[in-house]
């Protein structure tokens, strides 16, 4: 077995107790939380009779030992319960979600990293004006609230210039096919993927702006400078290389963040993925979804970690090769 | 030629600008080199010497400047003080290689060390990347690395310390430059392993034909590969001598002082002499000879007037008044 | 007067466990240190050559006690150090110095060189404040930082490499040690420094000869020389030569001690031109599988068959200790 695998294996062990420890978490949320668990479950419905045979129902009259094990061969069976309030179960809910979500989260991750490192090795490596402007530029960007930002890009975008769909994922009314269908999907993510980049460019610009700066004080650049090779091979070949393990670290903390941001931003443009799912949830106050919700995230933003990891082993040698 | 010039450096002048205020490392330099010679430029801490060297280079950090001089590089006498960026790449590595001290912290520690060596090759001598990779090999079988194949496909974390300096030689070595230069090359290695690292040089630079610039504080090892030797002080050149004159009639007192200070197994004496004081001062060095708070013979005119270099005869220089 | 000597070292062994395999017992060791044994006389001086790998470092923290043996005795004026609780060993610490080799690192850089030193005073001592600053005053004398009073209130990063190293030297020796280590004393500071502070330990080794051992840790066996009476020549973790410095010099019985001095550059041209070289094989193996048999026996021009089978004992030949079977019978 080669020393990646290992290494990818070991990893993957460690990380279940982790994914444990969330759904034990939401499990007890619920049931901890002030008042009767059953109205979270249910809805503030009136009907007493209705209520008593929905807690006989959903065994939360049981010891809290009980519960658990009920709970967690549910969810390992895949049922996070059922949406009383939409007549849905709640994971047949989530899952037609979670494609418009990754599709709008990965996509900005991809953009914003490509970018952000891209701007941030050039800030590094060219002191001076340069590097002032980019710098000021990402301060503002990560200051600025993304979904203040997300209604001003909607209001500019597809009000006034009217280049942008309004929202949602597909043009209303057109049932498209292949080409076609794949070209208006991006049409509309345009705008929303947009928001939640820069904020994000703004961040991975400055963390790699200082990681190459970092590397660049580093004594096997001088080796490297010694050999007469071109700058901008020791910048991007011998200096990024190295500073891409902080960054890269960086982007799996991201994913959590991403996911956040995703909230607001589907609810701006009314992209249909978790992220707006949630906000009507929380609206609705539809808890069963809220907690499906928060056990899916945790997994995703888990899962991204892991990645990261293995990445890293990719990345640097010295970790995969003790 | 064979004994004519190939390094000239003329009044060299490379300060340091810190927040103590001006640190003059590199004070008005003079010396030359010989194609085919092997200098050792010497002196300790706060000398000047490494300074030096990646002013050659010019590989110096953002805070420091060659403020005055020349370094000429012949036959072309170009002066590399003067040279672009651009210009100043196409002779490192190419003309004048260099190898540092620390193996450990000079190598990439992320990037394969076949390709460390293949990189220069490729970019100085336009070639593949397959054909780089066979030449980094050869280099290596050349270093005497046993089973260099693989060895190239490793990190540098993964290879011993002699091994590590023998990548960082391959890669100096690797475009046949004209000069070599060696900061402190062996002083973080084992005894056993500087040795068989200085043999490796020795042998190098014969077969290659280069000429040696070996920077220093070790009066051991100059004497076992050097042919001529430059002593340092606090950013001057004190004396200049070829070897055998130098270690048989030292005649600055630092350099008579440095020499007694060396522990040496067949001195039948086991006393260390040292040398009184402390390391100069370079922002506010002593007025005069620099070196003269801390010379035993030193008199009224040393803390007046600071004595030039002076030739005493072919290939020996003194910077003393003892010797005027 | 004592019969017995100052520092015993008996079968001193330290395994370090390595690896984790995936159920978290260990199968590796790194032996640092295998079957080491010596002793030292008051006023006695011994060397410890090596080079890196050779445990000679770890051989020190052993013998003081800053790391517990895997097996053997290290007694100190017959006391067992192995044996005693923290407390006792902290109160017998001032007994038991040691130098280090970068003198900025062993000095607070936030304390005043009064406090630094003083501070021994504080812990081990119940002296008042005003014969505390009489001590290091006359401390500071005594290893050269004169006028002292100059140097009381100063900081680490004020004083040059070898005024730092003198601190260290005071410091360790405030409260009368019975034994000094000093681990590659002037390895760290600028050559034309060294020779003041070899002298100085020169001085205060004589002055305190009838109290004191010491025993000085490098790699740069002339150093050596110019200090110890003896020495121990060290390789993986096994003492491979033990006999007087000078004498393992001129005429270094084991092959590795051969190869060690033959490495050694002289600061003289004609002799290092023309001198007899051992051709030197091979890279130090490593400490985790090191070889079967005796440890040098891949490197050794001289090999035997029994070399490669069992480790050879110490064999006394000639008031000197050599580990190889070219001396046996």
């Amino acid at each position: 077995m080669s020393p990646l695998m290992f290494f990818i294996i070991r990893r993957l062990i460690q990380y279940v107790p982790m994914i444990l420890v969330v759904i034990i978490v939401t499990f007890l949320l619920v049931r901890l939380a002030p008042g009767d668990p059953t109205y979270i479950l249910v809805g503030e419905v009136a009907d007493e009779s209705f209520v008593k045979a929905m807690r006989e129902k959903l065994g939360l009259d049981r010891p809290l030992y009980d519960q658990f094990i009920i709970y967690i061969s549910n969810v390992f069976r895949g049922d996070l319960g059922y949406s009383y309030l939409r007549s849905e179960s709640v994971a047949k809910l989530i899952v037609e979600r979670i494609p418009a979500t990754l599709l709008l989260v990965l996509t900005a991750m991809f953009i914003s990293a490509l970018v952000g490192i891209i701007v941030g090795t050039i800030a590094a490596a060219r002191r001076g004006a340069v590097d002032l402007t980019l710098s000021t530029l990402s301060i503002i960007g990560i200051s600025i609230p993304y979904f203040w930002l997300g209604q001003i890009i909607l209001i500019v975008f597809a009000v006034w210039l009217g280049i942008f769909p309004l929202g949602g994922m597909v043009s209303v009314g057109y049932e498209y096919q292949g080409l076609q269908y794949f070209l208006d999907v991006l049409y509309h993510l345009t705008l929303p993927a947009m928001t939640l980049a820069i904020f994000n460019i703004a961040f991975t610009t400055k963390i790699t702006r200082g990681s190459v700066l970092e590397a660049l004080t580093q004594d096997y650049i001088v080796t490297a400078r010694a050999k007469g090779i071109p700058e901008s091979r020791v910048v991007f070949r011998h200096a990024l290389r190295n500073a891409l393990i902080p960054v890269v670290t960086y982007t799996g903390f991201n994913t959590g963040v991403l996911l956040v941001g995703a909230i607001l931003t589907e609810t701006v443009f009314a992209w249909p993925g978790m992220g707006s799912l949630l906000y009507d949830s929380i609206r609705l106050r539809d808890y069963p979804v809220v907690l499906g919700i928060f056990n899916y995230g945790s997994i995703i933003v888990i899962l991204a970690n892991l990645i990261v990891d293995v990445l890293y082993g990719i990345i640097d040698p010295r970790i995969r090769l003790r | 030629m064979i004994n004519s010039k190939i390094l000239e450096i003329s009044n060299l002048t490379t300060y340091y600008y810190t927040s103590r205020g001006i640190v003059r490392a590199v004070d008005g330099v003079t010396l030359h080199v010989k194609r085919g010679e092997s200098l050792a430029i010497v002196g300790e801490s706060g000398s000047g010497k490494s300074t030096l060297a990646f002013s050659i280079m010019r590989l110096l950090p953002d805070n420091a400047r060659i403020f005055n001089g020349n370094i000429w590089l012949y036959p072309e006498k170009i002066d590399l003080v003067r040279l672009s960026n651009d210009e100043m790449r196409k002779v490192r590595g190419r003309r004048i290689g260099m190898i540092f001290q620390d193996p450990m912290t000079f190598l990439n520690p992320v990037m394969k060390v076949g390709d460390q060596i293949a990189e220069a090759i490729m970019y100085h001598h336009g070639c593949t990347k397959t054909e780089a990779r066979k030449k980094a090999v050869e280099l290596l079988e050349k270093l005497r690395i046993p089973d260099a194949t693989n060895v190239a496909y490793r990190y540098p974390h993964q290879l011993s310390g002699g091994m590590k300096q023998r990548v960082i030689i391959a890669i100096a070595v690797s475009c046949n430059p004209e000069i070599l230069i060696a900061d402190e090359p062996t002083t973080a290695l084992d005894v056993t392993v500087q040795a068989e690292v200085l043999e490796l040089l020795r042998r190098l630079i014969h077969e290659l034909g280069m000429s040696l610039i070996l920077v220093t504080h070790d009066l051991g090892i100059v004497a076992e590969i050097c042919n001529k030797v430059a002593i340092m002080y606090a950013g001057k050149i004190v004396e200049i001598a070829e070897i055998y004159s130098l270690y048989r009639n030292p005649k600055h007192p630092y350099t008579i002082g440095l020499l007694n200070a060396v522990p040496t197994i067949y001195k039948s004496s086991s006393e260390i002499g040292g040398i009184k004081g402390n390391p100069p001062d370079l922002v506010n060095p002593p007025t005069g000879c620099r070196f003269n708070p801390r010379c035993s013979y030193a008199f009224e005119r040393c803390v007046r007037e600071e004595p030039p270099l002076i030739e005493v005869n072919n290939d020996r220089a003194v910077a003393c008044w003892l010797v005027v | 007067m004592r019969t017995y000597p100052l520092l015993r070292v008996e079968n001193v062994k330290k395994y370090f466990p390595i690896g984790r395999a995936l159920f978290g017992r260990s199968k590796q060791y790194v032996k640092a240190v295998d079957d080491v044994y010596f002793s030292l006389d008051v006023g006695g001086s011994l060397g410890i050559v090596g080079e890196s790998g050779s445990g000679k470092t770890t051989l020190a923290k052993l013998v003081l006690r800053l790391l517990e043996p895997t097996s053997g005795k290290v007694y100190l004026d017959n006391i067992d150090l192995i044996s005693l609780s923290n407390k006792e060993i902290r109160r017998l610490r001032p007994k038991m110095q040691m130098i280090f080799q970068d003198p900025m690192a062993s000095l607070n850089p936030r304390k005043k060189i009064r406090d630094i030193i003083g501070q021994v005073f504080k812990i081990h001592t119940d002296m008042s404040d005003v014969e505390i600053r009489e001590r290091v005053i006359d401390l500071l004398e005594k290893v050269g930082l004169t006028p002292p009073e100059l140097f009381l209130d100063r900081y680490p990063h004020e004083l040059s490499g070898g005024q730092r190293q003198r601190v260290c030297i005071a410091r360790a020796i405030a409260l009368n040690p019975k034994l000094l280590i000093a681990d590659e004393p002037v390895s760290a500071l600028d050559v034309s420094v060294r020779g003041q502070i070899v002298k100085l330990l020169l001085d205060i080794f004589e002055k305190y000869k009838n109290e004191i051992a010491y025993i000085v840790i490098s790699h740069d066996i002339a150093l050596i020389k110019s200090i110890c009476k003896d020495a121990l020549v060290m390789y993986l973790g096994k003492v491979v030569e033990r006999g007087e410095v000078g004498k393992i010099i001129e005429e270094p019985l084991h092959p590795y001690s051969q190869m060690l001095i033959s490495s050694i550059p002289v600061p003289d041209p004609e002799i290092a031109r023309n001198r007899k070289r051992i051709p030197i094989g091979g890279e130090i193996p490593s400490l985790i599988n090191p070889p079967k048999g005796c440890y040098f026996h891949p490197r050794c021009p001289y090999v035997m068959d029994r070399c490669r089978e069992k480790m050879p004992p110490l064999i006394d030949v000639d008031n000197r200790l050599v580990s190889c079977y070219l001396y046996s019978e």
